[in-house]
């Protein structure tokens, strides 16, 4: 005999053509019930609420440090503070610097804010104009 | 003898300058002394820290926290400065790695002041040399150091 809920493969109303995994080995379900299978049909949900999720849930895409131009500080003196303090290589230091200086800012980082708010400090500390905001 | 920063061991500068160069980086210490209140004096403003570009409150909030973090750090460099001043003997002093950096931090903080009371805002200010005015010539001095130590400390990284 074959098995009743194979029907429910592929025809689901609201589910489109996708075939549903059914379990096998499920003892109890509808056709244990004798509804027809329109009456399921049309008792099958076609929209989801979905409980509202609260701000503080959404994942945390971290914090972008910001470092903003200033037309003082030396173009060789950020290079060297940047690779200093990120630990970036030449060129992307310099990539950096130049972004800085052409674009008036640049990411240097993004991080949680603890770690953020520590980069931040330790630039301004050494003289560069630093901020955050959320990435 | 040949005038400027020199590396020498881990990560450590020779300084060889002339006299009217270490008299001119006496100063440097004495504008650091002079900072004065963020409401009056553009170089404390300069110097003052504001983390969160769009909120006021956090920003206040980050300085308290941070404050005598900052001050402590600036006064350490400071003295850490001065005494390798004064350590200077015929024309030359060498800095420890740690010394070279309190050189770059007070040097660098010093131009901000300096650069924010003379009321430089735009790039370009460094372009007219001419300018004999004594701030302006400081200022241009103070240039070549920090370009000069971050010159000889990015090829020791």
């Amino acid at each position: 005999m074959p098995d009743p809920l194979y029907r429910l493969k592929g025809s689901v109303s609201g589910l489109g053509h996708r075939t549903i995994p059914v379990p096998h080995e499920i003892p109890y379900c509808w056709p244990m019930t004798g509804f027809p299978l329109q009456a399921v049909r049309s008792a099958l949900p076609t929209t989801v609420d979905l409980p509202e999720v609260d701000e503080d849930l959404t994942p945390d895409r971290g914090w972008n440090v910001v470092v903003w131009n200033d037309p003082v500080n030396l173009m060789t003196y950020v290079v060297y503070i940047l690779r200093k303090l990120f630990g970036y290589n030449e060129e992307k230091a310099t990539e950096l610097m130049l972004q800085v200086h052409n674009n008036g800012r640049a990411i240097v980082a993004t991080e949680p804010l603890e770690k953020a708010e520590f980069e931040c400090f330790r630039l301004h500390r050494h003289g560069l104009w630093a901020t955050m905001e959320e990435a | 003898m040949r005038v400027g920063f020199f590396p020498v061991g881990e990560g450590g500068v020779e300084v060889r300058l002339r006299p009217r160069e270490f008299e001119a980086l006496e100063l440097v210490s004495e504008i650091l002394d002079s900072v004065g209140d963020v409401e009056t004096d553009p170089g404390a403003a300069r110097l003052e820290i504001n983390a969160y570009s769009d909120d006021e409150e956090a920003s206040a909030e980050f300085r308290r926290l941070m404050r005598s973090e900052v001050e402590q750090g600036r006064a350490a460099d400071r003295s850490a400065f001065t005494a390798s001043l004064q350590a200077a003997e015929g024309g030359q002093v060498t800095l420890s790695a740690a010394e070279a950096e309190a050189w770059l931090l007070a040097v660098g903080e010093a131009r901000l002041v300096l650069a924010a009371r003379l009321g430089i805002k735009a790039e370009g200010w460094g372009e007219d040399e001419s300018e004999v005015d004594p701030p302006m010539a400081l200022l241009h001095y103070l240039s070549w150091v920090q370009g000069s130590l971050s010159e000889v400390l990015l090829g020791q990284l």
